[in-house]
Protein backbone atom coordinates (compact mmCIF):
# COMPACT_ATOMS: atom_id res chain seq x y z
CA UNK A 1 0.00 0.00 0.00
CA UNK A 2 2.49 2.99 -1.56
CA UNK A 3 1.40 5.98 -0.78
CA UNK A 4 -0.63 6.70 -3.37
CA UNK A 5 -2.63 3.86 -2.53
CA UNK A 6 -2.96 5.32 1.06
CA UNK A 7 -4.73 8.48 -0.85
CA UNK A 8 -6.62 6.62 -3.45
CA UNK A 9 -8.22 5.13 0.07
CA UNK A 10 -9.01 8.30 2.03
CA UNK A 11 -10.19 9.89 -0.83
CA UNK A 12 -12.26 6.53 -1.83
CA UNK A 13 -13.90 6.37 1.54
CA UNK A 14 -14.63 10.08 1.57
CA UNK A 15 -16.60 9.47 -1.82
CA UNK A 16 -19.32 7.38 -0.57
CA UNK A 17 -19.97 9.11 2.81
CA UNK A 18 -23.27 11.19 2.77
CA UNK A 19 -21.77 14.75 2.48
CA UNK A 20 -23.67 16.06 4.82
CA UNK A 21 -22.14 13.77 7.48
CA UNK A 22 -18.67 14.36 5.79
CA UNK A 23 -19.37 18.48 6.54
CA UNK A 24 -21.04 17.62 9.92
CA UNK A 25 -17.94 15.09 10.86
CA UNK A 26 -14.89 17.37 10.02
CA UNK A 27 -17.04 20.42 11.36
CA UNK A 28 -16.77 18.31 14.90
CA UNK A 29 -13.03 18.17 14.68
CA UNK A 30 -13.02 21.77 13.71
CA UNK A 31 -14.81 22.84 16.81
CA UNK A 32 -11.96 20.45 19.09
CA UNK A 33 -9.04 22.18 17.18
CA UNK A 34 -9.99 25.93 17.90
CA UNK A 35 -10.34 25.68 21.01
CA UNK A 36 -6.27 24.96 21.22
CA UNK A 37 -6.06 28.35 20.75
CA UNK A 38 -6.78 28.39 24.83
CA UNK A 39 -3.04 27.72 25.36
CA UNK A 40 -2.26 31.96 24.88
CA UNK A 41 -4.79 33.30 27.13
CA UNK A 42 -3.85 30.63 29.63
CA UNK A 43 0.15 31.31 30.04
CA UNK A 44 -0.57 35.16 29.52
CA UNK A 45 -2.95 35.28 32.08
CA UNK A 46 -1.06 33.34 34.50
CA UNK A 47 2.00 35.23 33.71
CA UNK A 48 -0.21 38.74 34.86
CA UNK A 49 -0.95 36.61 38.07
CA UNK A 50 2.38 35.58 39.08
CA UNK A 51 3.65 39.81 38.34
CA UNK A 52 0.74 41.06 40.14
CA UNK A 53 1.71 39.03 43.44
CA UNK A 54 5.19 40.00 42.75
CA UNK A 55 4.25 43.65 42.68
CA UNK A 56 2.06 42.91 45.78
CA UNK A 57 4.85 42.07 47.47
CA UNK A 58 7.26 44.93 46.52
CA UNK A 59 4.83 47.45 47.61
CA UNK A 60 1.87 45.91 49.95
CA UNK A 61 0.59 49.37 51.70
CA UNK A 62 -0.84 51.59 48.74
CA UNK A 63 0.73 48.68 46.06
CA UNK A 64 -1.84 46.26 46.20
CA UNK A 65 -5.20 46.70 44.93
CA UNK A 66 -4.10 49.13 41.81
CA UNK A 67 -2.02 46.00 40.81
CA UNK A 68 -4.73 43.78 41.72
CA UNK A 69 -7.32 46.02 39.62
CA UNK A 70 -4.46 46.12 36.47
CA UNK A 71 -4.07 42.97 36.29
CA UNK A 72 -8.24 41.79 35.92
CA UNK A 73 -7.78 44.48 33.39
CA UNK A 74 -5.38 43.12 31.34
CA UNK A 75 -6.45 39.59 31.73
CA UNK A 76 -9.57 40.83 31.03
CA UNK A 77 -8.66 41.86 27.50
CA UNK A 78 -5.95 39.21 26.84
CA UNK A 79 -9.66 36.73 27.45
CA UNK A 80 -10.77 38.27 24.09
CA UNK A 81 -8.91 35.85 21.72
CA UNK A 82 -10.19 32.77 24.16
CA UNK A 83 -13.56 34.18 23.59
CA UNK A 84 -13.76 34.69 20.05
CA UNK A 85 -12.41 30.79 19.37
CA UNK A 86 -15.47 29.73 22.00
CA UNK A 87 -17.57 32.32 19.75
CA UNK A 88 -16.23 29.96 16.30
CA UNK A 89 -16.59 26.71 18.19
CA UNK A 90 -20.04 27.34 19.20
CA UNK A 91 -20.81 28.52 15.63
CA UNK A 92 -19.57 25.54 14.12
CA UNK A 93 -21.61 23.47 16.69
CA UNK A 94 -24.78 25.04 17.01
CA UNK A 95 -25.52 26.97 13.80
CA UNK A 96 -23.20 25.25 11.41
CA UNK A 97 -23.59 27.34 8.48
CA UNK A 98 -22.10 24.56 6.36
CA UNK A 99 -24.15 21.90 6.18
CA UNK A 100 -27.20 23.73 3.86
CA UNK A 101 -24.38 25.34 1.48
CA UNK A 102 -24.41 23.54 -1.74
CA UNK A 103 -21.17 22.59 -3.23
CA UNK A 104 -18.62 19.77 -3.08
CA UNK A 105 -19.01 17.81 0.27
CA UNK A 106 -15.20 17.55 0.77
CA UNK A 107 -14.38 21.04 0.09
CA UNK A 108 -16.92 22.27 2.93
CA UNK A 109 -15.99 19.63 5.35
CA UNK A 110 -12.18 21.24 4.89
CA UNK A 111 -13.75 24.70 4.87
CA UNK A 112 -15.04 23.78 8.75
CA UNK A 113 -11.63 22.27 9.23
CA UNK A 114 -9.69 25.27 8.11
CA UNK A 115 -12.13 27.83 10.17
CA UNK A 116 -10.97 25.65 13.12
CA UNK A 117 -7.55 25.65 12.06
CA UNK A 118 -7.39 29.18 11.61
CA UNK A 119 -8.31 29.69 15.00
CA UNK A 120 -5.58 28.23 16.56
CA UNK A 121 -3.22 31.63 15.91
CA UNK A 122 -5.15 32.76 19.36
CA UNK A 123 -2.26 31.73 20.75
CA UNK A 124 -0.14 34.48 20.24
CA UNK A 125 -2.24 37.62 21.17
CA UNK A 126 -3.46 35.59 24.37
CA UNK A 127 0.39 35.40 24.99
CA UNK A 128 1.39 38.50 24.37
CA UNK A 129 -1.67 40.45 25.89
CA UNK A 130 -1.28 38.36 29.18
CA UNK A 131 2.61 39.64 29.29
CA UNK A 132 1.31 43.12 28.87
CA UNK A 133 -0.67 43.03 32.25
CA UNK A 134 1.79 41.65 34.10
CA UNK A 135 4.10 43.64 33.31
CA UNK A 136 1.96 46.75 33.82
CA UNK A 137 0.85 45.53 36.48
CA UNK A 138 4.67 45.38 37.93
CA UNK A 139 4.49 49.23 36.85
CA UNK A 140 1.29 49.98 38.85
CA UNK A 141 2.97 48.30 41.45
CA UNK A 142 6.08 50.77 41.46
CA UNK A 143 4.55 53.69 40.86
CA UNK A 144 0.29 53.42 42.09
CA UNK A 145 -0.17 56.92 40.99
CA UNK A 146 0.64 56.61 37.61
CA UNK A 147 -2.04 53.99 36.92
CA UNK A 148 -4.18 55.83 34.26
CA UNK A 149 -1.10 56.81 32.38
CA UNK A 150 0.08 52.96 32.54
CA UNK A 151 -3.70 50.99 31.77
CA UNK A 152 -4.05 53.46 28.87
CA UNK A 153 -0.62 52.43 27.20
CA UNK A 154 -1.21 48.50 28.14
CA UNK A 155 -4.82 49.04 26.74
CA UNK A 156 -3.53 50.46 23.41
CA UNK A 157 -0.61 48.11 23.08
CA UNK A 158 -2.61 45.38 23.91
CA UNK A 159 -5.24 46.41 21.15
CA UNK A 160 -2.47 46.15 18.55
CA UNK A 161 -1.55 43.02 19.87
CA UNK A 162 -4.96 41.61 18.97
CA UNK A 163 -5.06 42.14 15.53
CA UNK A 164 -3.61 38.71 14.16
CA UNK A 165 -6.03 37.18 16.57
CA UNK A 166 -8.78 39.68 14.56
CA UNK A 167 -7.07 37.96 11.37
CA UNK A 168 -7.69 34.88 12.42
CA UNK A 169 -11.27 35.29 13.07
CA UNK A 170 -11.94 37.00 9.86
CA UNK A 171 -10.33 33.82 7.98
CA UNK A 172 -12.67 31.33 9.86
CA UNK A 173 -15.83 33.72 9.15
CA UNK A 174 -14.78 34.32 5.71
CA UNK A 175 -14.15 30.14 5.36
CA UNK A 176 -17.58 29.55 7.36
CA UNK A 177 -20.05 32.07 5.74
CA UNK A 178 -18.83 33.58 2.49
CA UNK A 179 -18.08 30.04 0.35
CA UNK A 180 -15.19 31.44 -1.57
CA UNK A 181 -14.37 27.89 -2.80
CA UNK A 182 -17.14 26.69 -5.16
CA UNK B 1 -22.26 0.24 -2.11
CA UNK B 2 -21.62 -2.71 0.23
CA UNK B 3 -18.71 -0.41 2.33
CA UNK B 4 -21.25 2.49 2.52
CA UNK B 5 -20.03 3.92 6.17
CA UNK B 6 -22.63 4.98 7.92
CA UNK B 7 -22.96 8.83 8.32
CA UNK B 8 -24.13 8.88 11.75
CA UNK B 9 -20.65 6.82 12.51
CA UNK B 10 -18.22 8.84 10.86
CA UNK B 11 -19.89 11.97 12.92
CA UNK B 12 -19.62 10.14 16.23
CA UNK B 13 -15.79 8.84 15.59
CA UNK B 14 -15.07 12.90 14.49
CA UNK B 15 -16.92 14.18 17.64
CA UNK B 16 -14.80 11.85 20.28
CA UNK B 17 -11.58 13.62 18.07
CA UNK B 18 -12.50 16.99 18.50
CA UNK B 19 -13.41 16.70 22.28
CA UNK B 20 -9.50 14.80 22.18
CA UNK B 21 -8.32 17.78 20.38
CA UNK B 22 -10.55 20.30 22.41
CA UNK B 23 -8.55 19.42 25.77
CA UNK B 24 -5.09 20.42 24.53
CA UNK B 25 -5.85 23.83 25.54
CA UNK B 26 -5.39 22.77 28.86
CA UNK B 27 -1.68 23.27 28.21
CA UNK B 28 -2.01 27.24 28.71
CA UNK B 29 -3.91 27.61 32.63
CA UNK B 30 -1.21 24.69 33.55
CA UNK B 31 2.25 26.84 32.90
CA UNK B 32 0.21 30.10 33.51
CA UNK B 33 -0.92 28.98 37.04
CA UNK B 34 2.46 27.14 37.75
CA UNK B 35 4.32 30.49 37.22
CA UNK B 36 1.84 32.24 38.90
CA UNK B 37 1.93 29.81 42.19
CA UNK B 38 6.03 30.24 41.39
CA UNK B 39 5.92 34.07 41.82
CA UNK B 40 3.52 33.93 44.66
CA UNK B 41 5.67 31.64 46.47
CA UNK B 42 8.40 34.21 45.89
CA UNK B 43 6.42 36.97 46.41
CA UNK B 44 5.55 35.40 50.15
CA UNK B 45 9.31 34.52 50.62
CA UNK B 46 10.06 38.08 50.16
CA UNK B 47 7.03 40.05 52.15
CA UNK B 48 5.85 37.16 54.64
CA UNK B 49 3.48 39.75 56.71
CA UNK B 50 1.78 40.59 53.47
CA UNK B 51 0.64 36.91 52.89
CA UNK B 52 -2.74 37.58 52.85
CA UNK B 53 -3.15 39.85 50.26
CA UNK B 54 -0.28 37.80 47.86
CA UNK B 55 -2.45 34.95 48.06
CA UNK B 56 -5.38 36.94 47.25
CA UNK B 57 -4.21 38.28 44.47
CA UNK B 58 -2.34 35.07 42.82
CA UNK B 59 -5.61 32.75 43.11
CA UNK B 60 -7.45 35.79 41.65
CA UNK B 61 -5.25 36.08 38.61
CA UNK B 62 -4.63 31.96 38.65
CA UNK B 63 -8.75 31.31 38.57
CA UNK B 64 -9.05 34.50 35.68
CA UNK B 65 -6.16 32.30 33.97
CA UNK B 66 -8.41 29.20 34.00
CA UNK B 67 -11.09 30.22 31.82
CA UNK B 68 -9.75 28.92 28.70
CA UNK B 69 -9.05 25.60 30.11
CA UNK B 70 -12.82 25.39 31.20
CA UNK B 71 -13.90 26.72 28.12
CA UNK B 72 -12.27 23.49 26.06
CA UNK B 73 -13.82 21.19 28.84
CA UNK B 74 -17.28 22.98 27.55
CA UNK B 75 -16.82 22.44 23.82
CA UNK B 76 -15.59 18.85 24.95
CA UNK B 77 -18.09 17.68 27.37
CA UNK B 78 -20.50 19.86 24.41
CA UNK B 79 -18.95 17.40 21.85
CA UNK B 80 -19.42 13.77 24.39
CA UNK B 81 -22.55 14.28 26.12
CA UNK B 82 -24.79 17.07 24.23
CA UNK B 83 -23.53 16.44 20.37
CA UNK B 84 -25.70 19.49 18.32
CA UNK B 85 -23.79 17.65 15.00
CA UNK B 86 -25.89 14.16 15.20
CA UNK B 87 -29.35 15.82 16.22
CA UNK B 88 -28.56 18.62 13.21
CA UNK B 89 -28.02 15.48 11.01
CA UNK B 90 -30.37 13.35 12.00
CA UNK B 91 -32.92 16.41 10.93
CA UNK B 92 -31.57 16.45 8.09
CA UNK B 93 -32.19 13.04 6.99
CA UNK B 94 -35.58 12.60 8.07
CA UNK B 95 -36.20 16.27 6.20
CA UNK C 1 -25.75 7.95 34.36
CA UNK C 2 -26.42 11.24 32.80
CA UNK C 3 -25.48 14.90 33.98
CA UNK C 4 -28.42 17.04 32.41
CA UNK C 5 -30.81 19.06 34.05
CA UNK C 6 -33.53 16.72 34.42
CA UNK C 7 -37.58 18.51 34.23
CA UNK C 8 -38.85 18.00 37.33
CA UNK C 9 -42.27 19.06 35.58
CA UNK C 10 -44.15 21.05 33.03
CA UNK C 11 -46.09 23.71 34.30
CA UNK C 12 -48.31 26.02 31.18
CA UNK C 13 -48.92 29.56 32.45
CA UNK C 14 -51.57 31.29 29.78
CA UNK C 15 -50.73 28.85 26.97
CA UNK C 16 -46.45 29.10 27.30
CA UNK C 17 -45.29 25.36 28.73
CA UNK C 18 -42.63 26.13 31.48
CA UNK C 19 -40.25 23.75 32.13
CA UNK C 20 -39.59 23.74 35.69
CA UNK C 21 -36.15 22.40 36.04
CA UNK C 22 -34.02 20.52 38.49
CA UNK C 23 -31.49 23.27 39.09
CA UNK C 24 -34.60 25.73 39.68
CA UNK C 25 -36.14 23.83 42.42
CA UNK C 26 -32.76 23.13 44.22
CA UNK C 27 -32.26 26.63 43.81
CA UNK C 28 -35.53 27.33 45.19
CA UNK C 29 -34.56 25.06 48.36
CA UNK C 30 -31.67 27.00 48.94
CA UNK C 31 -33.53 30.38 49.23
CA UNK C 32 -35.94 28.67 51.17
CA UNK C 33 -33.58 28.20 53.59
CA UNK C 34 -31.34 30.92 53.88
CA UNK C 35 -34.48 32.93 53.96
CA UNK C 36 -35.49 30.59 56.86
CA UNK C 37 -32.17 30.98 58.47
CA UNK C 38 -32.40 34.92 58.49
CA UNK C 39 -35.64 35.16 59.77
CA UNK C 40 -35.03 32.74 62.78
CA UNK C 41 -31.75 34.55 63.52
CA UNK C 42 -33.79 37.74 63.68
CA UNK C 43 -36.40 36.78 65.84
CA UNK C 44 -34.01 35.19 68.31
CA UNK C 45 -31.88 38.19 68.26
CA UNK C 46 -34.89 40.60 69.04
CA UNK C 47 -36.21 39.00 72.22
CA UNK C 48 -32.51 39.52 73.62
CA UNK C 49 -30.94 42.86 74.08
CA UNK C 50 -28.31 43.06 72.25
CA UNK C 51 -24.76 43.62 74.11
CA UNK C 52 -21.71 45.85 73.54
CA UNK C 53 -19.57 42.32 73.92
CA UNK C 54 -21.24 40.07 71.81
CA UNK C 55 -21.37 36.25 73.45
CA UNK C 56 -23.18 33.63 71.45
CA UNK C 57 -25.23 33.84 68.74
CA UNK C 58 -24.53 37.17 68.16
CA UNK C 59 -20.92 37.06 68.11
CA UNK C 60 -21.30 34.21 65.26
CA UNK C 61 -23.55 37.12 63.10
CA UNK C 62 -21.45 39.78 63.69
CA UNK C 63 -18.34 38.24 62.72
CA UNK C 64 -19.70 37.27 59.62
CA UNK C 65 -21.36 40.63 58.62
CA UNK C 66 -18.00 42.09 59.09
CA UNK C 67 -16.23 39.87 57.42
CA UNK C 68 -18.40 40.40 54.39
CA UNK C 69 -18.15 44.50 54.99
CA UNK C 70 -13.93 44.50 54.90
CA UNK C 71 -14.50 42.27 52.30
CA UNK C 72 -16.26 44.41 49.99
CA UNK C 73 -14.52 48.03 51.45
CA UNK C 74 -11.31 46.30 50.65
CA UNK C 75 -11.75 45.64 47.30
CA UNK C 76 -13.85 48.74 46.59
CA UNK C 77 -12.63 50.92 48.78
CA UNK C 78 -14.09 53.01 51.49
CA UNK C 79 -17.08 54.74 49.80
CA UNK C 80 -18.58 52.11 48.27
CA UNK C 81 -19.10 50.82 51.49
CA UNK C 82 -23.09 50.70 50.49
CA UNK C 83 -22.55 47.73 48.32
CA UNK C 84 -21.49 45.05 50.68
CA UNK C 85 -25.48 43.74 51.97
CA UNK C 86 -25.47 43.25 48.38
CA UNK C 87 -22.76 41.48 47.71
CA UNK C 88 -22.19 39.64 51.21
CA UNK C 89 -25.55 38.25 49.97
CA UNK C 90 -24.92 37.75 46.53
CA UNK C 91 -21.91 35.63 48.17
CA UNK C 92 -23.61 33.68 50.38
CA UNK C 93 -26.19 32.75 47.69
CA UNK C 94 -23.29 31.45 45.64
CA UNK C 95 -21.61 29.72 48.47
CA UNK C 96 -24.38 27.29 49.29
CA UNK C 97 -25.36 26.87 45.73
CA UNK C 98 -21.24 25.68 45.07
CA UNK C 99 -21.65 23.26 48.21
CA UNK C 100 -25.27 22.15 47.94
CA UNK C 101 -23.34 19.48 45.89
CA UNK C 102 -22.87 17.71 49.32
CA UNK C 103 -26.56 17.68 51.12
CA UNK C 104 -28.71 14.68 49.59
CA UNK C 105 -30.80 15.56 47.37
CA UNK C 106 -34.34 14.70 45.99
CA UNK C 107 -34.13 12.27 43.30
CA UNK C 108 -35.42 13.35 40.20
CA UNK C 109 -34.02 10.27 37.80
CA UNK C 110 -33.40 6.92 38.69
CA UNK C 111 -29.47 7.06 38.74
CA UNK C 112 -27.24 4.28 38.87
CA UNK C 113 -25.16 5.99 42.10
CA UNK C 114 -25.83 5.10 45.56
CA UNK C 115 -26.15 8.09 47.16
CA UNK C 116 -28.42 10.57 45.05
CA UNK C 117 -26.76 14.15 45.97
CA UNK C 118 -28.25 17.92 45.13
CA UNK C 119 -27.49 19.21 41.79
CA UNK C 120 -25.80 22.61 42.06
CA UNK C 121 -27.86 24.94 40.58
CA UNK C 122 -24.78 26.68 38.92
CA UNK C 123 -24.11 23.84 37.17
CA UNK C 124 -26.63 25.20 34.79
CA UNK C 125 -25.46 28.04 32.47
CA UNK C 126 -28.69 29.84 32.67
CA UNK C 127 -27.92 30.33 36.62
CA UNK C 128 -24.44 31.80 36.30
CA UNK C 129 -25.70 33.91 33.49
CA UNK C 130 -27.83 35.38 34.93
CA UNK C 131 -25.61 35.93 37.87
CA UNK C 132 -23.27 37.37 35.32
CA UNK C 133 -26.11 39.84 33.51
CA UNK C 134 -26.64 41.14 36.87
CA UNK C 135 -23.16 42.00 37.28
CA UNK C 136 -23.02 43.47 33.58
CA UNK C 137 -26.03 45.72 33.91
CA UNK C 138 -24.60 47.09 37.13
CA UNK C 139 -21.34 47.58 35.83
CA UNK C 140 -22.70 49.71 32.73
CA UNK C 141 -25.33 51.62 34.85
CA UNK C 142 -23.18 52.22 37.89
CA UNK C 143 -20.77 53.48 34.79
CA UNK C 144 -23.51 55.73 33.39
CA UNK C 145 -23.94 56.90 36.86
CA UNK C 146 -21.26 58.15 37.71
CA UNK C 147 -19.58 59.38 34.49
CA UNK C 148 -22.96 60.17 32.57
CA UNK C 149 -23.49 58.81 29.33
CA UNK C 150 -21.39 61.06 27.28
CA UNK C 151 -18.00 60.40 29.21
CA UNK C 152 -19.28 56.55 29.08
CA UNK C 153 -19.32 56.37 25.88
CA UNK C 154 -16.21 58.27 25.37
CA UNK C 155 -14.86 55.57 28.02
CA UNK C 156 -15.30 52.63 25.16
CA UNK C 157 -13.05 54.79 22.73
CA UNK C 158 -10.39 53.99 25.14
CA UNK C 159 -7.04 54.95 23.79
CA UNK C 160 -7.67 55.75 20.13
CA UNK C 161 -11.50 55.60 18.05
CA UNK C 162 -10.73 52.74 16.25
CA UNK C 163 -10.54 50.78 19.27
CA UNK C 164 -13.94 51.48 19.57
CA UNK C 165 -15.42 47.44 18.38
CA UNK C 166 -12.61 45.91 20.30
CA UNK C 167 -13.53 47.47 24.06
CA UNK C 168 -17.16 46.50 23.22
CA UNK C 169 -16.21 42.76 22.71
CA UNK C 170 -14.11 43.43 25.76
CA UNK C 171 -16.71 44.64 28.03
CA UNK C 172 -19.19 41.71 25.88
CA UNK C 173 -17.17 39.10 26.72
CA UNK C 174 -16.83 40.30 30.50
CA UNK C 175 -20.63 38.81 31.56
CA UNK C 176 -19.41 35.47 29.13
CA UNK C 177 -16.08 34.49 31.13
CA UNK C 178 -17.91 35.46 34.47
CA UNK C 179 -20.60 32.92 34.11
CA UNK C 180 -18.49 30.73 32.25
CA UNK C 181 -15.78 30.37 34.91
CA UNK C 182 -18.45 29.33 37.40
CA UNK C 183 -20.35 27.19 35.63
CA UNK C 184 -17.03 25.19 34.10
CA UNK C 185 -15.71 24.60 37.29
CA UNK C 186 -18.78 23.29 39.32
CA UNK C 187 -20.20 21.31 36.29
CA UNK C 188 -16.76 19.87 36.11
CA UNK C 189 -16.71 18.72 40.03
CA UNK C 190 -20.55 17.32 39.24
CA UNK C 191 -19.52 15.37 36.47
CA UNK C 192 -15.91 14.04 38.06
CA UNK C 193 -18.13 13.23 41.51
CA UNK C 194 -21.00 11.77 39.83
CA UNK C 195 -18.53 9.50 37.38
CA UNK C 196 -17.01 7.96 40.93
CA UNK C 197 -19.82 7.11 42.57
CA UNK C 198 -20.34 4.51 39.52
CA UNK C 199 -17.26 2.54 40.74
CA UNK C 200 -17.66 -0.63 42.71
CA UNK C 201 -18.48 -0.45 46.52
CA UNK C 202 -15.00 -1.12 47.31
CA UNK C 203 -13.62 2.41 45.73
CA UNK C 204 -16.25 4.13 47.93
CA UNK C 205 -14.30 3.88 50.66
CA UNK C 206 -12.32 7.13 51.71
CA UNK C 207 -11.45 8.63 48.45
CA UNK C 208 -14.97 10.30 47.90
CA UNK C 209 -14.47 12.49 50.70
CA UNK C 210 -11.02 13.95 49.41
CA UNK C 211 -12.80 14.66 45.96
CA UNK C 212 -15.56 16.31 47.61
CA UNK C 213 -13.27 18.60 50.15
CA UNK C 214 -11.67 19.56 46.55
CA UNK C 215 -14.35 19.86 44.11
CA UNK C 216 -17.07 20.40 46.55
CA UNK C 217 -15.34 22.80 49.58
CA UNK C 218 -12.46 23.93 47.93
CA UNK C 219 -13.75 24.60 44.62
CA UNK C 220 -17.07 25.79 45.34
CA UNK C 221 -15.80 28.44 47.88
CA UNK C 222 -12.79 29.64 45.55
CA UNK C 223 -15.32 30.21 42.74
CA UNK C 224 -17.73 31.93 45.16
CA UNK C 225 -14.89 34.01 46.01
CA UNK C 226 -13.42 34.81 42.58
CA UNK C 227 -16.98 35.47 41.36
CA UNK C 228 -17.89 38.22 43.69
CA UNK C 229 -14.43 39.27 44.07
CA UNK C 230 -14.42 40.11 40.40
CA UNK C 231 -17.97 41.30 39.91
CA UNK C 232 -16.89 44.27 42.84
CA UNK C 233 -14.15 44.66 40.97
CA UNK C 234 -15.80 45.63 37.80
CA UNK C 235 -18.60 47.49 39.11
CA UNK C 236 -16.23 49.42 41.19
CA UNK C 237 -13.64 50.13 38.15
CA UNK C 238 -16.43 51.39 36.27
CA UNK C 239 -17.17 54.07 38.59
CA UNK C 240 -13.96 55.57 38.71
Amino acid sequence: MDVQGIIDFLIGWMENVDPKALVLAFSAIGAGIAMIAGIGPGIGQGFAAGKAAEAVSKNPEEGARPATIVMLLGSAVAETSGIFSLVIAVIILFANPLVNKEGVGIVLAASALGAGLSMVAGIGPGIGQGYAAGKSAEAVGKRPKLQSMIVRTMLLGQAIAQTTGIYALIVALILLFVNVLK
Amino acid sequence: MENQIDGRALILACSAIGAGLAMIAGIGPGIGQGFAAGKGAEAVGRQPNAQSDIVRTMLLGAAVAETTGIYGLIVAIILLFANPLISRYMDLLNK
Amino acid sequence: MDFSNHVVTTVNLFGFELWITESMVNSWIIMGILVLAAVIIRIILQRRTLQAVPTGLQNVVETIVEMLDNFTVSTMGEKHRNFGPFYGGMFIYILLCNLSGLLPGPKYVESAGYIQFMRPPTADVAVTLALALITFFMTQGYGIKAKGVKNWAKGLTEPMWPLTPLNVIGELANPVSLSFRLFGNILGGTIIMGLYYNLPWFALVGIPAALHIYFDIFAGVLQAFIFVMLSMTFVSSAME
